[in-house]
């Protein structure tokens, strides 16, 4: 489909000329969705006796104490200090301490490099070659597992309240929201709150965000996709920009081949993106949001966790050094249908109705 | 009918002439809570008017109107201590060191002082506009008196001058819009309003508001008992901003949009609809009137038919829509079944139910807001069993049928169902559906007479109503003379209106300088209720000491 026609029928439908049924949300064959759920994906099992057989990883605290042990007549600058000079200026080099990788043969994801290879993992509904290294050095760590760690929580609630991470899809070109064989995707940052039911609490659909082309310009992106059964699957997107704010640091994560798997229905789209985390920014995000205060909540290691990271790393590799940068993940990501308006639609909408 | 002479004189331009003996009653009101707090923003501010929540009691809906009740509305002992405290917040922001500067026309000699001359410039200005008329040279001096006690015993100058401003606030001189009538010079044997009077009820009339400094000196002046004069006050009322906030009130009203401060959705069954989206259908529907009948200067009935609205984002969530944000124009598509006030959201969801849609509510409304019928109300032994186990029917056309089976319930509810009937494809909350519990609805139905198949029929069988514009005519001559109209004085005064308002093809700008411009509005007849006569003798130089 050609975009010009279709942000003309956009138009005419935000002018309201052109559209008849209100309860449709797939209009001149497009559709918008607002992300509203958006946590590093962890397939846990009860008691996480499967993925960690092992236990959990310390976290600061936890590490501090066998580090300091009480009675040690210590200086700040040799023991506070000092962590937080290796959480703020990480190395891969060995800590000495254990760290327990996911050991489970599962995991949410997707294959990203159309490989199934030895160390990758198998989809609970039995797809092999799932890649998802983030998982394997997060898995066992508290702060990441649903529903109550810290990351998990926090990092949800801050996609409602922040509008700094108020990510959406356009559907363009869409001919049926069950089948069509290409559609284009676009994203785009909204400038505007979440419309919530009356408790406060829910998103609900049919709301209205615009297009943020200013601060958001850099996070715009387009791919294509296809639409199998109801479910989305897009192509690779190169580099994905993620704006995540949290605690109300602004921050971000870069993703590599990104792409979507969602779900969709005309109020709703629920899946994964997956793609390849760099892994400098995705440590940066996780200890410019989280102050130790909130790590140690979530037993949260972040010198350990960098290792990890470094460690598992699977993918572009530094063309000096021959390192991995990015890391293979998936995020578990829910949206709900809302109304894309476009700067120039805005504009174009009070000059035809104002009288 | 009467030759045109006096008053009457341009209105005979065109069009029919004004009865002969018209004249409206001899009231006292109470000022409402909107007028209260108006007059307090155009007098000192609305900062000072917003921290003050408006002590004046609720209203009953008298004939349609809630302003109608305030002619019928006494003040308890409770209720005069919350005026007295409110009273006394206002007058301490008026002369706090914020505003003293710009509110107060003189400085004192000493903060700590008495000033009498200072405080009598103070006092005569503000009396002035808060009595609406000139204070007696005895009131002045009793109110410095008052100020200049309060400064002794206190040591502050300012003070004093507080306590003097809330004894007129407190004053039924304030609190009370009372006509004061005085033989017409023009019209040997009747009365007509003194100019003071005059100038309260334009101005709270067209403004919701106490005259301004300008009105009140066209009084003073005799200004507004001459054509030219009261043309020219007229006229410059019209073209105010104020009469925007006027007109929005009145409609506002005329609505029954209180309704709104009580009004609740089942957040599970309408998860969308919060108290800020009900806030917001209250909004649209008073900017679409406004724009349409003010600043557009459209045809009244079109109301009923446009499809021209104001969007907000909580809006456009239960009209399945995109929008900007902040409140834009709004135009509903050709093929959609939103046209007109029936269609906003505001209608279809202060009447119904919680859970449901009420075709019966609708049906209720539409007749009693826009064409002054009155439906009884159920009598008090209703069983309403049958009606809640209709057994398992898919639509309220079925559901409803009950009424039409049974003979004390067919005689009122076919007055009223058929029309809401037609507005089921509007859900309890005012969104559009296709179908209830999967059954495709049935719309089509019948007006007095007008028989239609959709929305559309609908929406123009009001418009073309004859009752319609008769209907607003009554509701605005009864809020622009204070009280209900008189079916047995009023009748040919409304038909005269009417007739007239045809003939500015329905602008309402035109009907609102007619009914200013009358002799109805300005002449006045003996008091039909003895409680009228009582406050009659309260209207003159009365500042509550």
């Amino acid at each position: 489909m050609k975009r010009r026609i279709l942000t003309l029928a956009l138009l005419l439908s935000i002018t309201g000329v052109a559209y008849g049924n209100e309860a449709t949300t797939l209009r001149n064959g497009t559709i918008g969705y607002v992300m509203t759920d958006l946590f590093w994906a962890v397939y846990q099992t009860p008691n996480a006796k499967e993925e960690c057989p092992n236990g959990f990883n310390d976290g600061p605290r936890e590490q501090f104490e066998k580090l300091f042990p009480p009675g040690s007549k210590l200086t700040v600058e040799d023991t506070q200090l000092r962590q937080e000079i290796e959480t703020w200026h990480p190395t891969p080099d060995p800590d000495g301490f254990v760290f327990h990788e996911v050991e489970g043969r599962y995991s949410w994801g997707l294959n990203l490099d159309g490989r199934v290879d030895a160390n990758d993992f198998t989809h609970p509904d039995g797809t092999p070659g799932i890649d998802n290294e983030v998982y394997r050095a997060v898995g066992c760590i508290i702060g990441f597992r649903g529903p109550d760690g810290v990351e998990y929580i926090f990092q949800n609630k801050a996609i409602a309240d922040e509008r700094y991470n108020r990510m959406m899809i356009e559907l363009t070109g869409v001919d049926d929201l069950e089948n069509d064989d290409e559609v284009t995707v676009n994203l785009y940052r909204g400038q505007d709150n979440l419309l919530k039911d009356a408790s406060g609490n829910r998103v609900m659909p049919g709301g209205s965000q615009r297009v943020d082309t200013r601060w958001g310009r850099s996070l715009i992106r387009h791919t294509t996709g296809r639409i199998e059964d109801g479910v989305l699957t897009t192509e690779p997107i190169p580099e994905m920009i993620m704006p995540w704010m949290n605690l109300s640091v602004p921050s971000i994560q870069i993703f590599r081949d990104a792409r979507f798997r969602l779900k969709l229905s005309p109020s709703n789209a629920t899946g994964l993106l997956a793609g390849y985390a760099d892994v400098d920014t995705y440590y940066k995000q996780l200890i410019r949001n989280d102050s130790t205060h909130h790590l140690s909540n979530g037993q949260i290691s972040g010198i350990s966790l960098y290792k990890a990271l470094r460690r598992l790393a699977d993918a572009y590799p530094d063309p000096e050094t021959g390192d991995n940068t990015a890391i293979s993940t998936a995020l578990d990501v829910k949206m709900v249908q809302v109304f894309i308006v476009h700067p120039q639609e805005q504009g174009e909408t009070e000059q035809n109705i104002t009288h | 009918m009467l030759a045109c002479t006096g008053l009457v004189l341009a209105a005979c331009e065109r069009g029919p002439a004004e009865p002969d003996n018209a004249a409206s009653p001899l009231r006292a009101r109470l000022m409402t809570g909107e007028q209260y707090s108006n007059t307090i923003a155009h007098i000192f501010g609305a900062d000072i008017s917003a921290a003050v929540i408006p002590p004046l009691p609720p209203l009953a809906r008298t004939d349609g109107l809630l302003a109608s009740g305030a002619a019928y509305v006494g003040v308890t002992s409770d209720q005069v201590q919350q005026i007295q405290q409110a009273a006394a917040s206002i007058a301490a922001r008026v002369v706090d060191e914020q505003h003293r500067a710009y509110l107060v026309p003189c400085e004192p000699e000493s903060l700590t002082d008495t000033d009498a001359a200072c405080a009598a410039e103070f006092l005569k200005m503000t009396g002035r506009l808060l009595h609406r008329r000139p204070l007696a040279e005895d009131d002045i001096a009793a109110l410095v008196d008052v100020a200049n006690r309060a400064a002794d015993a206190t040591d502050d100058f300012y003070g004093g001058l507080a306590v003097a401003l809330e004894t007129i606030l407190i004053s039924p001189g304030f609190l009370f819009i009372v006509d004061s009538a005085e033989p017409d010079p023009d019209r040997p044997g009747e009365q007509r309003l003194d100019a003071y009077s005059l100038a309260s009820r334009l101005s709270f009339f067209l403004w919701n508001s106490a005259p301004d400094d300008a009105l009140l000196l066209a009084a003073e002046t005799g200004e507004l008992h001459t054509r030219e004069g009261l043309e020219r006050a007229v006229d410059r009322m019209l073209a105010s901003s104020r009469l925007h906030e006027g007109m929005r009130s009145f409609f506002d009203d005329m609505m029954a949009f209180d309704e709104f401060d009580s009004l609740a959705k089942d957040p599970v069954v309408y998860p969308m609809v919060t108290g800020a989206t009900l806030a917001d259908a209250r909004e649209q529907t008073l900017r679409t009137i406004i724009d349409h009948l003010l600043v557009r200067t459209e045809d009244y009935r079109d109301l009923f038919t446009t499809r021209d609205t104001f969007m907000s984002m909580n809006l456009a969530a239960v009209y399945g829509t995109p929008t900007i944000n902040g409140w834009v124009p709004y135009r509903f598509a050709e093929g959609s079944d939103r046209r007109g006030l029936l269609t906003h959201m505001s209608f279809l969801a202060a009447h119904s139910h919680s859970v449901r849609s009420s075709p019966t509510l609708r049906g209720q409304a539409l007749r009693e807001l826009f064409l002054c019928q009155v439906v009884p109300p159920p009598p008090p032994n209703v069983d309403f069993s049958a009606l809640e186990d209709a057994g398992d029917v898919p639509t309220a056309r079925e559901r409803l049928d009950i009424h039409n089976k049974n003979p004390s319930c067919a005689g009122c509810h076919l007055i009223t169902d058929p029309i809401g009937l037609s507005l089921e494809n509007f859900d309890g909350a005012g969104r559009y559906r296709e179908t209830e519990n999967g059954a495709i609805l049935d719309i089509s139905g019948e007006l007095d007479g007008m028989l239609y198949d959709d929305v559309a029929g609908l929406t123009a069988a009001l418009r073309d109503h004859p009752k319609l514009p008769y209907c607003v005519v009554n509701r605005l001559y009864a809020y622009g003379t204070g009280g209900p109209v008189s079916l047995k004085y009023d009748r040919d005064i409304l038909s005269y209106f009417t007739e007239r308002f045809a003939g500015h093809e329905y602008r309402l700008p035109g009907l609102l300088r007619d009914i200013a411009l009358s002799q109805a509005f300005t002449s006045v007849r003996p008091a039909e209720a003895t409680n009228d006569s009582v406050v009659v003798a309260t209207a003159r130089g009365d500042t509550g000491q």
